[in-house]
């Protein structure tokens, strides 16, 4: 069973193949058959999995190799399939929540006239995340990593004929491949330290021979990689602007699962990032303060995606915070739940768009829990959840890191922390107010989506109700003792304040938060749609994020191309201007000179070759 | 059966038909060539599996006494450095002569130019007599001058001439340097000769030997192009009809990359060594600045043409980086942006023929309109950009690696050459296609049967190659593992010869 693991790509990569060739003619089908192979898909993963489980937990990982990929001189590098407890973990995720995500589209891209373009594009992403989750060397990891990078940009794109949407596709794929030029000279450090790049070698006798140099630009290098794919400080312009793309889209991919590739891989990687002293800290650092950033910056939002996609990252922010302090299984719980809460809460966005005529600006909604109340109920579920409020999923999953933080001895970080998921709960009962309850501030009628959209978010729902059972302890939880022997146990500190009384910390800032959200923006006391001209300063920083991007463009973008046209300037006019010079100079020169120099290069040329060619046949006929 | 000397000569059955029936309808001229170039192609399949993948050396070798006296000799011969741009010859001149519909003027002559050029190519790729090479070499001149300056588009006499009196020049350099070599030969065997295996045990006094090198690199130089020498390429690629641009960056690039392995490196390893970071740094500057002079272009075909600048910077990096990963890399290279430049010049021209013009802010809204001419450039242009699972990729990854092996810094500037890729191949994509649907295209007709045949192979091979790699590095590595010994023999010895020395 477990070497039926290739498989679980490989349908989907099926799926996309026959949608792409054949979408137009399947026409509806297309979406049911995209579905379908999701569907066989995880059902497989579930039977290798539960295969996988029977195994002493020692013996659970099982590499399966399909044939040589690129192999010269002492490089080598196999199509190898690993399944551990991690990679388990992520075809779970990604298949299962997945799955849900096509059903639904089935009903949210109903009569777009690229229909069957959509589901092989999705199922071709899935393909691409299994790749990268299941491979068991960096350069086939590397080949998932760049294939989902492109599904993105095919599907922010999808809808090319907005100018909008083409920008942000391709902001995303040059951004995130900025951090993968870093990943792929991390790759090449690798083989040249430790002539491999298996997982197997590299993460087990490997890393203990580097030596802490190497291991920390290793590390950081694949880092780079990591914050471009997932959207962490400084390379996370491109995920707000990813929100062009079709709602399930920013739920499949740009919540549930791509984004989580950077986690993943720290996660893949840990033996490499402990061997170094300073690597664990970096990731710490950057994962906090993206963390408290794109929490500020999504309570600057109206439009409710891109409310979301600050969400997520500030969400991965925190992943990559306990990944920092070496608690991977509280990371990967986090990013399980958070796959569940957020893929809802996108779906239900998704839901209240389609209902509403492709409204996205929270200001003209309001009052949509009438009209709509599966998807109000909906959305309010996966709030509660990553709002952290007992006993949802989000609960267990974002206390564990906090409280590892204070029982660790990081006293500030743990302040902190506490800070983020106070505004964490915040920025997501924000929306629900806004848009759900109150009065509807826009003309025309909502409604609610077919079943087909609906029920999928039930089961979504359940999942971030229930997810919380995987961890319902630090350190030993389900999932924790599952995947010790692929990241193995998080070393839990005594210090700092009791379990019970983190706990009654955490939960309160949850409640308070939900409390002023519904204060400035649920209990109508406060006239929130006049902020922005009441404090423009404040309303400015947070809606635009800080002005990043506009820094970015005067730093970057406006010099580079500035640059570039110099550049280009001076190959015309001074590289190639030369070569005129010289050939007007020849020319000048070819006046005086004798008559048969004619300057014409088609008769040189001819009395070169006729010259060659006569001195050749005499020689050869005095032989 | 005389492998070699058939796949050379092949093509040129159809060149006598082509010329002296001077009546002869064009689709019968069409067909000629095309069934002279898939001919040939067949017969180099057969040559593919007489290959012996086990066998670092040249194999198939064919030799005949042409000039005793002065030691001229026809002598051809294969090996893993030389097989698949053979292949990618083959494969490329029967795709051209398809791709060639809008070509309306003069049909029996230019089908003649190609198939003088198919002989002409593989004569270089296959030839290992320095002579004979170069009558090869120079012999692709005359009909690619032709193809530029008969049936190009706008300023085609200039870019003609100026393609012409480049290549002239470095040949120059290479005429006198062979002659030097034949004229050391006698002195040192007591008889001259072209024969590459034989030059390779010349002893050279190392201030000679680079000068040899050098007179050598500028012939290749001028080729491949590197900067500063490759202003002639873009007007050469913009002013060529579509099936001029398809050689000139599949094929005749090659013969200046391909120039730099089987000479430079063979005959003059001590100066390969002496002036490979020279040369290293100029292959990055062409990286770097071909990327950027690309990204700032407004002419698509031209941006392409500087794109294969960038390119071709990647080849000549692995090749002197001496590493086994490095030259390996190099060579697949090769194939591979002959494969994939060679389709975006396709695609290119398929655009043009529609469209009219190839300016990128004239173009837009094109992805609706003809879908599978967008889909196919998209493929074209992800491989071209390096995506893992498609040809280029695996190329690119081995010179990065063999370059970073070598030299730490070479190899990082090279992998930030692959960002600059895919801005200027994503910028020019969106600007072609994206954008709602153009009114000015609107009723413009997808892709024909006949065009599909041509783009459709391209597209596979990109894909398989991406996919399954081991095909041609099964057969690339021994060969490139011997010259990198070779090379780092001569390495080893200066080293001792330094050591005793001092």
């Amino acid at each position: 069973m477990l070497d039926l693991i290739w498989l679980v790509p490989a349908l989907p990569l099926a799926g996309a193949a026959i949608n792409l060739f054949f979408g137009k003619r399947l026409g509806k089908a297309a979406g049911a058959l995209a579905a379908a192979v999701m569907t066989a898909a995880f059902v497989i993963a579930v039977f290798v999995v539960a295969e996988l489980l029977k195994l002493p937990a020692e013996q659970r990982a099982h590499v399966r190799h399909l044939w040589e990929w690129i192999a010269s001189g002492s490089f080598r590098v196999g199509v190898d399939l690993l399944v551990d407890p991690l990679s388990a973990t992520m075809i779970l995720v990604v298949t299962g929540v997945g799955t849900l995500i096509h059903i639904y589209s089935i009903g949210y891209m109903d009569g777009d006239p690229r229909y069957g373009r959509f589901f092989s594009y999705l199922n071709l992403f899935v393909f691409f995340m299994l790749m990268l989750v299941l491979a068991q060397n960096y350069l086939l990891l590397y080949l998932g990593w760049e294939g989902v990078g492109l599904c993105s940009y095919l599907l922010i794109g999808f809808w090319y004929e907005r100018a909008s949407a083409a920008n942000a596709a391709k902001k995303a794929f040059i951004t995130t491949r900025i951090g993968d030029t870093g990943m792929m000279i991390g790759i090449a450090l690798i083989f040249v330290k430790l002539g491999t790049l298996d997982f197997g070698q590299v993460l087990g006798p490997g890393a203990g021979r580097l030596s802490e140099g190497a291991a920390t630009a290793i590390a950081l290098l694949l880092f780079a990689g990591a914050v471009g794919k997932s959207a962490q400080f400084p390379l996370h312009v491109w995920l707000p602007d990813a929100m062009e793309g079709p709602t399930p889209v920013s739920a499949l991919i740009h919540a549930a699962t791509m984004v989580t590739a950077g986690v993943y891989l720290v996660a893949r990687s840990h033996a490499l990032f402990e061997a170094s002293t300073v690597a664990l800290p970096i990731v710490l650092v950057v994962g906090l303060a993206t963390a408290l950033y794109a929490a500020l910056a999504s309570i600057g939002q109206f439009d409710i995606k891109r409310a979301l996609a600050y969400s997520t990252m500030s969400q991965l922010g925190f992943m990559f915070f306990a990944a920092g302090m070496g608690y991977y299984a509280g990371a990967m719980l986090l990013l399980v739940c958070h796959a569940f809460y957020k893929a809802l809460l996108f779906l239900s966005a998704g839901s209240v768009m389609h209902g509403t005529g492709d409204e996205a600006d929270m200001r003209n909604m309001g009052g949509l829990a009438r009209e709509m109340p599966a998807t109000t109920a909906a959305f309010t579920v996966g709030a509660l959840a990553l709002a952290g409020i007992p006993p949802l999923a989000g609960f267990f999953a974002k206390d564990h890191i906090v409280s590892f933080a204070a029982t660790s001895g990081r006293d500030l970080a743990w302040v902190l922390a506490s800070v983020g998921a106070f505004l964490s709960a915040l920025y997501i009962t924000r929306p629900v107010f806004m848009a759900f309850f109150g009065t509807r501030r826009a003309e025309g009628h909502a409604h609610e989506s077919p079943p087909v959209m609906t029920v999928p978010l039930a089961l979504l729902a359940v999942g971030a109700v229930g997810a919380g059972v995987l961890g319902l302890s630090v350190a030993g939880g389900f999932l924790a003792r599952f995947l010790e022997p692929s990241v193995g146990t998080a070393a839990e500190g005594a210090v700092g304040p009791s379990e019970a009384v983190l706990v009654g910390i955490s939960v309160a800032l949850a409640i308070l938060a939900v409390a002023v959200a519904w204060y400035v923006w649920g209990s109508g006391r406060v006239d929130w749609l006049g902020i922005p001209e009441r404090h423009p300063g404040l309303a400015g920083a947070l809606g635009t994020a800080f002005y990043i991007n506009a820094l970015y463009s005067w730093l970057v973008q406006f010099p580079g191309k500035g640059f570039g046209r110099l550049v280009a300037r001076g190959d015309e006019q001074v590289i190639d201007g030369m070569v005129n010079d010289v050939g007007a100079g020849v020319e000048r020169l070819s006046r005086v000179a004798p008559r048969w120099e004619t300057g014409r290069v088609r008769s040189y040329a001819l009395s070169f070759a006729v010259g060659a060619f006569a001195v050749l046949v005499v020689l050869g006929l005095r032989l | 059966m005389p492998w070699l000397s058939v796949t050379i000569f092949l093509p040129l059955i159809g060149v006598p038909i082509l010329l002296f029936w001077r009546g002869i309808p064009d689709p019968v001229a069409r067909g000629v060539a095309l069934l002279a170039s898939t001919t040939t192609f067949v017969v180099s399949l057969g040559l593919l599996g007489a290959f012996d993948a086990s066998t670092p050396g040249y194999q198939l070798v064919e030799r005949a006494t042409w000039v005793r006296s002065i030691g001229l000799q026809y002598l051809v011969g294969v090996d893993g450095v030389s097989l698949f741009l053979v292949m990618l010859t083959t494969l490329i001149i029967p795709i051209g002569i398809l791709a060639s519909g809008s070509v309306t003027r003069n049909v029996r002559l230019f089908m003649a130019c190609s198939l003088l050029l198919e002989t002409a190519v593989l004569g270089a790729f296959l030839s290992l007599d320095l002579l004979l090479f170069f009558v090869f070499f120079e012999a692709l001149l005359f009909p690619m001058y032709l193809l530029i300056g008969m049936w190009g588009s706008g300023r085609r006499v200039y870019a003609a001439v100026k393609f012409f009196l480049f290549t002239m020049f470095g040949s120059a350099f290479l005429l006198v340097a062979i002659l030097f070599l034949f004229s050391r030969a006698s002195g040192q065997f007591g008889r001259g000769t072209f024969e590459l295996t034989k030059l390779q045990h010349l002893s050279l006094p190392p201030a000679t030997e680079r000068w040899l090198f050098l007179a050598f690199f500028i012939a290749f130089a001028v080729k491949v192009p590197l900067v500063p020498l490759h202003t002639w390429l873009p007007d050469a690629h913009t002013e060529a009809p579509t099936k001029g641009s398809i050689i000139l960056a599949a094929l005749l690039l090659k013969t200046g990359t391909y120039g730099l392995i089987r000479f430079n490196l063979v005959l003059f390893p001590e100066a390969s060594h002496y002036f490979a970071n020279a040369v290293s740094i100029l292959a990055l500057v062409g990286i770097i600045y071909g990327a950027i002079v690309a990204m700032m272009q407004s002419d698509l075909k031209r941006l392409i043409a500087y794109s294969s600048v960038s390119h071709l910077g990647f080849v000549v990096l692995g090749i002197f980086a001496f590493t086994q990963q490095g030259m390996s890399g190099g060579v697949l290279q090769m194939v591979n942006h002959g494969i994939s430049t060679g389709a975006l010049f396709l695609l290119v021209g398929l655009l043009y023929d529609r469209t009219h013009t190839r300016q990128l802010d004239e173009l837009g809204g094109l992805a609706d309109i003809t879908p599978l001419l967008a889909g196919s450039f998209m493929v074209a242009a992800l491989s071209s950009i390096g995506l893992p699972g498609l040809n280029n990729f695996v190329g690119e990854f081995l010179v990065i690696l063999g370059t970073f092996t070598a030299n730490r810094a070479f190899g990082v500037l090279a992998a930030t050459g692959v960002v600059l890729g895919a801005i200027y191949l994503l910028w020019a994509y969106q600007r072609t296609w994206h954008g709602p649907p153009n009114e000015r295209y609107r009723g413009l007709a997808d892709l024909s049967r006949v065009e599909i045949t041509a783009v459709a192979p391209l597209l596979v091979v990109m894909l398989v190659l991406g996919v399954y790699p081991k095909l041609l590095l099964d057969r690339i590595n021994p060969t490139t593992n011997k010259i990198v010994q070779q090379v780092q023999v001569v390495r080893h010895d200066q080293r001792l010869l330094a050591r005793g020395g001092g």
